[in-house]
């Protein structure tokens, strides 16, 4: 936004006098111009502030209606905090506000999209959010008392008509019986109705109600949800209930909850009780689902390191994410580096076809690459082995050691395009006077490579490397497209694969076979973050050190 | 106020059927329906589980039944009872979208694996598989075909489903079931039935009759290109095989054990949002517009898929071919819901890999697989 109200500066003509007309320099304004904020006038540069902030505003104003409507009260109170904060920096005037009129839309996008992030994992690590602690205790009772009602054995379909009564608009039921009409209400059960008239099988009116319409039914889902009219004054025949509005079954209810308690109870007398684990549990420890969301602590944490769970494997799949970080990394530079510089020789002809042939790979997508890659080194009916070796049936993706090889082969062809590209950025930002005095000195090819290529190299690229180690270090894509983490660990009963790296063993832990845990899912990745925060953090040391010598 | 809006998340292949129920429904009612268009896999669910509390997910989901029980377990899914409406429909399809007692769906389509038979190569009509291998290791001999038969495997992963028909075929089912035909998570995949099974299983891998690289690409391309007599798949490959216009024959499998060959039972189905924006209007399209025949018929033709109802299976004389599959899908037996079946997945498919690769001696694999099995449960 700076950019183009600045653009757009007011007086024009004054700011070109200053520059290519000397003599109009007498003016006062060119002196003065630049100092005073060009958004305070009334020129194009203000109307283009207004109607942003305008915009601004309005999109805020919108979000937080909204937010309110929905009861996201923490939303709306950011939103209030943001657009008045948004308003004070934009239109207060003075020069001391002016840097956070720059950092303004950074913070907010920082702290939506980071901020947030992170403390909302960190929240999740600590609770038991995951398949069947999904919402809320009281969705769990509402869902388990709806559910828990059994159809009465051998009772009819009832056809029903929604009414409401005149006197409070409570809801009620009416069906048709051998040409009388029936009508009964939550307290009261189903009697003839005096004053009732019905045609084509469906009640038209009936004394006292009104009939709704199919509209006025479909618009009161929550009344009708808890209206139960019971059948007969015997318990025993059930209760209606209709989930559509035109139809309706007897049901005896199965489950309900108790207050006093804070339980639910069974037909048969059992108690499932809250012990605070985020489910109603029986005595004899089976718990209801579903459950709720509650605090569980350090439990998420506890079970990385629970031989039971995965704390068994978690060490060799730690080592073997850092080998294929490390690996890839070191490969893919290297492959990358001797590349850029064979081609790096000025008298070579044609370098930019070569430079484009070698930078293919990174540009087809990387899911069709990574998959493509799966399918050439099929056993039986892969490229590799059918064709290149002759059908030698070389088992790449089914012999662990094979595997964790086919995986790295994949991600260097992946990934030397990029590393070539950088070395090529970086080779040709070295002056060229640095070899020529190098060379007068006496030094040798090896030497100039040593002394003066790899340090002015590694200044420029040494923090893309550590990116790439912190990228490749959670390569899920890889890893998952091409062998899946497989093949798996026959033994084991966390169903690891030779080539799983932590976070595609994170995803098999977490949210494979059908059942999601993110509570735990958060805590790993809270432990996955720490490791490579600490190695990119100690890797930045040493190339601060590297940037010292130059 | 008017009745509002449905929203529905259906599949590609779903949507043209169903704008043409929405729209008498929409006629009858006034209610609109918006599609949302998303395919469904493990994260779509996730997506619909984590969303439903907050009252933003779509208010009618269709989903393969196996996701039946992660629904109801989050709670997000709202009870159906169909009444005297579901009783046009197969006791499968019924069984298959019943969790915990409680009945949560419609169901529209049941879809099972069978064996088709490329007619222009064979006419034979193997009781046993063992009478299909030989049959077709016959036409490997006397036409120069490629594969003895073709079926889809996973060498990564394993492909349990398609080889389920084999293993029930001596008695090794997953789980056991109530008498209401419900899982239990009681794993019954072991004992002597399992070794049996695994030995077959090792002896299939030795003869190069089966093989695990043979992804579904690979085995369906095969047996369009005429190089297997016989493949092994469900209703989802004719498409390409009319498109390559073969003169082919669905029969069930044959089986390879003393019992007959029961293959799962997929069931598409109709799910409720529990916490939707419009849950009666929702109720009132599952319950009384998708039960109908003609609306099963509807989605049939979109989708290729048998349908549920036995009416609407009556009314597809034209297609002999589906027409089989549904009648095979009525022997079949519905795919577990059970949370328990996800712990299954994980190492079945690889256990299975392994003793077809001959990586190890087949009931000692078979075993581990099974304790491994039961340690997650």
């Amino acid at each position: 936004m700076a950019s183009t109200t600045r653009s757009s500066a007011p007086e024009p003509a004054g700011n070109s006098a200053e520059t290519t007309l000397p003599w109009g320099a007498g003016d006062s304004a060119p002196a003065t111009e630049p100092k005073r904020a060009h958004s305070r006038g009334f020129g194009v540069g203000f109307v283009v502030k207004l109607i942003l902030m305008a915009l601004i505003n309005a999109f805020g104003i919108y979000g937080i209606v909204a937010a309110f409507g929905v009861g996201s009260w923490a939303i709306a109170v950011f939103l209030i905090l943001a657009l008045i904060a948004a308003n004070l920096i934009y239109f207060l005037p003075g020069r001391r506000i002016l840097p956070a009129k720059y950092l303004f839309p950074g913070l907010i996008f920082l702290l939506v999209f980071q901020v947030f992030v992170i403390l909302y994992t960190g929240y999740t690590a600590f609770t038991n959010y995951g398949d069947g602690h999904n919402g809320t205790k009281e969705d769990a009772i509402a869902q388990l008392e709806q559910t828990y009602e059994q159809r009465v054995e051998g009772s009819p379909q009832y056809p029903v008509t929604v009414l409401s009564s005149d006197d409070d608009g409570a809801l009620a039921l009416a069906t048709l019986q051998d040409g009388q009409v029936l009508v009964g209400s939550q307290d009261t059960a189903l009697a003839p109705a005096a004053n009732a008239e019905s045609s084509d099988g469906s009640v038209t009116a009936v004394d006292g109600y009104e009939v709704l319409d199919y509209a006025e039914t479909v618009n009161s889902p929550e009344q009708l949800a808890e209206l139960r009219v019971p059948v007969s004054d015997d318990p025993a025949d059930g209760a209606l209930r209709t989930a559509d509005g035109s139809t309706a079954f007897a049901y005896t209810p199965t489950l309900t909850y108790d207050d006093g308690q804070d339980a639910m109870v069974d037909a048969d007398g059992t108690v499932w009780a809250d012990q605070g684990t985020g489910a109603f549990v029986s005595p004899d420890g089976e718990e209801l689902r579903p459950g709720w969301q509650v605090f569980v602590g350090f439990d998420n944490f506890a079970a990385v390191f629970d031989p039971e769970v995965i704390g068994g494997p978690f060490l060799s799949v730690t080592l073997w994410t850092f080998a294929f970080a490390l690996i890839s990394v070191a490969s893919t530079f290297l492959l990358g580096l001797l590349l850029a510089i064979l081609l790096n020789d000025k008298n070579l002809k044609g370098r930019n076809i070569y430079r484009a042939i070698i930078f293919m790979p990174y540009a087809f997508p990387m899911f069709l690459s990574a998959l493509i890659w799966a399918g050439l080194l099929n056993t039986d009916y892969g490229w590799v082995n059918q064709v290149l070796l002759s059908g030698a049936g070389v088992p790449w993706l089914e012999d662990p050691w094979m595997a964790r090889l086919s995986v790295l082969l994949v991600n260097l062809w992946l990934g030397f395009p990029y590393m070539f590209l950088i070395s090529t950025g970086a080779l040709q930002s070295i002056p060229e006077e640095l070899y020529e005095s190098a060379a007068m000195d006496g030094a040798g090819p090896v030497r100039r490579f040593r002394s003066i290529t790899l340090p002015m190299l590694m200044v420029a690229v040494g923090p893309l490397l550590i990116a790439s180690f912190a990228m490749n270090f959670n390569n899920f894509n890889v890893i998952y497209l091409v062998t899946q983490g497989g093949p798996q660990d026959l033994d084991s009963t966390t169903g690891v694969g030779a080539t799983d790296i932590l976070i595609s063993f994170v995803y098999k832990i977490a949210f494979s076979g059908g059942t999601n845990d993110y509570g735990l899912a958060a805590a790993l990745s809270i432990l996955i973050f720490v490791m490579v925060a600490v190695v990119s953090l100690l890797t930045f040391r040493r190339s601060k050190a590297l940037e010292e010598i130059n | 106020m008017g009745p509002g809006q449905l929203r529905i998340q259906a599949g590609d292949d779903e949507i043209p059927g169903l704008q043409q129920i929405a729209e008498r429904f929409t006629d009858a009612t006034g209610v609109t329906v918006e599609f949302i268009q998303r395919e469904i896999n493990a994260q779509s669910i996730s997506d619909f589980i984590a969303q439903a509390p907050m009252g933003q997910a779509p208010d009618i989901l269709i989903s393969p039944h196996d996701n039946l029980g992660q629904l109801a377990a989050n709670g997000v899914i709202a009870s159906v009872e169909m009444g005297d409406r579901g009783e046009d429909f197969t006791q499968n399809a019924l069984t298959a979208v019943t969790y915990d007692g409680v009945s949560y769906g419609v169901p529209y389509a049941v879809e099972c694996v069978a064996m088709v038979r490329n007619d222009d190569l064979t006419q034979d009509e193997p009781e046993t598989f063992d009478d299909l291998r030989a049959v077709g290791r016959r036409l490997m001999d006397e036409q120069g075909l490629q594969y003895p038969f073709t079926i889809s495997q996973s060498p990564t992963n394993g492909d349990p489903y398609h080889l389920y028909a084999l293993q029930t075929s001596f008695g090794a089912e997953v789980f056991a079931r109530d008498e209401d035909g419900e899982y239990l998570p009681e794993l019954t995949m072991g004992g002597s039935e399992g070794e049996q099974f695994a030995n077959y299983l090792a002896d299939l891998g030795e003869t190069g009759d089966l093989r695990t690289s043979m992804t579904p690409d690979i085995a369906k391309e095969a047996f369009i290109n005429g190089e297997s007599g016989f493949h092994l798949c469900g209703p989802w490959d004719l498409v390409d095989l009319e498109a390559a216009e073969m003169n082919c024959t669905v029969f069930p499998i044959p089986p390879a054990g003393p019992e007959e060959a029961r293959p799962f039972a997929g069931v598409q189905a109709f799910f409720v949002n529990a916490n939707g924006r419009n849950p009666v209007a929702a109720q009132d399209f599952v319950t009384n517009w998708i039960t109908q025949p003609e609306s099963q018929l509807a989605l049939y033709k979109s989708t290729g898929r048998p349908p549920a109802s036995s009416t609407a299976v009556e009314q597809m004389q034209d297609d002999p071919w589906r027409t089989q599959y549904a009648v095979i899908a009525e022997t079949a037996l519905p795919m577990p819901a059970i949370p328990a079946m996800g712990a299954v997945w994980s190492f079945w498919g690889t256990a299975q890999n392994a003793i077809v690769d001959g990586r190890g001696e087949p009931q000692q694999l078979w075993e581990n697989m099974i304790s491994n099995i039961e340690g997650q449960i």
